[in-house]
């Protein structure tokens, strides 16, 4: 019982703690290092509530799409908006919050070992929540999960649309200044050295 | 001393207040909006799996697995709209 305490206060409290450094801080890894804290501790939580798939969910889809859509699309904006160099005061956060990150997912490991009906040998893991998920998703939501697949499906359309045509849009003005040309422009029939 | 609904509740309320706050707080910057929208979500997301815990219903993971899709193609738009505003005014700043 103890133990259930201990794990609330010390996951509610980190999760607290990196929702307040993530809205207060402006640079954007500093800002993907504390949401990464928050998705990490509110996976914590859904562990202690029992919702292993969910947490599971969380740490291994949910927290790599946001950061590496984070970095990803602002990895395409000009060179000016890219933050310079950290400082060593800067890169001494960072380990220091990477060093917190690593020691909270050994935590979950170690209260996911504690638990008594998890059996990482047999082969049984997490199918209890799953197999519950599972049933009532497809029998009495199904409907519902067709249209949120519908919704994404629109979304990477909308998306791809936007992105696609660069001389429609202005987004080709983007690099305009740096002769820099993506090889996604180039008419793949071309090649790319014809260019120059 | 035992954690019931309550302290799950006041956590979400205070993840909730937090992200709203975020959202008035960097009003001039489009990618802690984002960043406060998520945590936001994440605030209803621990309401619906509490509830869904103490009262014994899985309904609530359900409509969390819901939440989930739709947040991330919202963050997918917010930042296809950040480009657009960065190739269109050389700044992400919002006036």
């Amino acid at each position: 019982m103890m133990f259930n305490v201990f794990f609330f206060y010390l996951f509610a409290s980190a999760l607290v703690g990196s929702a307040i450094g993530a809205i207060s801080v402006k640079r954007l890894p500093q800002i993907l290092l504390f949401i990464a804290g928050v998705l990490l501790n509110t996976a914590g939580l859904f562990f202690l509530l029992g919702a292993k798939f969910l947490a599971t969910v969380l740490i291994i889809v949910y927290l790599p799409i946001i950061v590496f859509l984070f970095l990803f699309f602002l990895g395409k904006l000009p060179k000016n908006h890219s933050p310079q160099d950290p400082t060593v005061i800067q890169k001494s956060f960072y380990m220091m919050g990477a060093l917190f990150l690593m020691t909270e997912m050994i935590w979950i490991l170690i209260y996911q070992l504690k638990q008594k009906d998890i059996t990482f040998i047999q082969g049984k893991i997490y199918l209890e929540n799953i197999y519950q998920i599972g049933v009532v998703l497809y029998q009495n939501y199904f409907l519902m999960l067709q249209m949120v697949e519908l919704i994404l499906l629109g979304a990477i359309v909308g998306v791809i649309t936007i992105m696609k045509d660069p001389q429609k849009n202005t987004s080709s003005n983007l690099h305009q200044d740096e002769k820099y040309n993506s090889s996604l422009n180039f008419p793949i029939t071309k090649g790319v050295w014809e260019q120059e | 001393m035992i954690i019931d609904l309550f302290h799950y509740l006041i956590l979400g309320i205070i993840l909730f207040v937090l992200g709203i706050t975020g959202i008035f707080l960097n009003r001039y910057n489009i990618i802690s909006i984002l960043i406060s929208i998520q945590i936001i979500l994440l605030g209803t997301i621990l309401n619906f799996v509490s509830f869904s815990k103490f009262f014994q219903s899985i309904g609530g993971q359900i409509f969390t697995l819901f939440i989930l899709p739709i947040s991330i193609a919202e963050i997918l738009i917010g930042l296809v709209f950040i480009l657009l505003l960065c190739s269109k005014k050389r700044s992400i700043a919002l006036e």
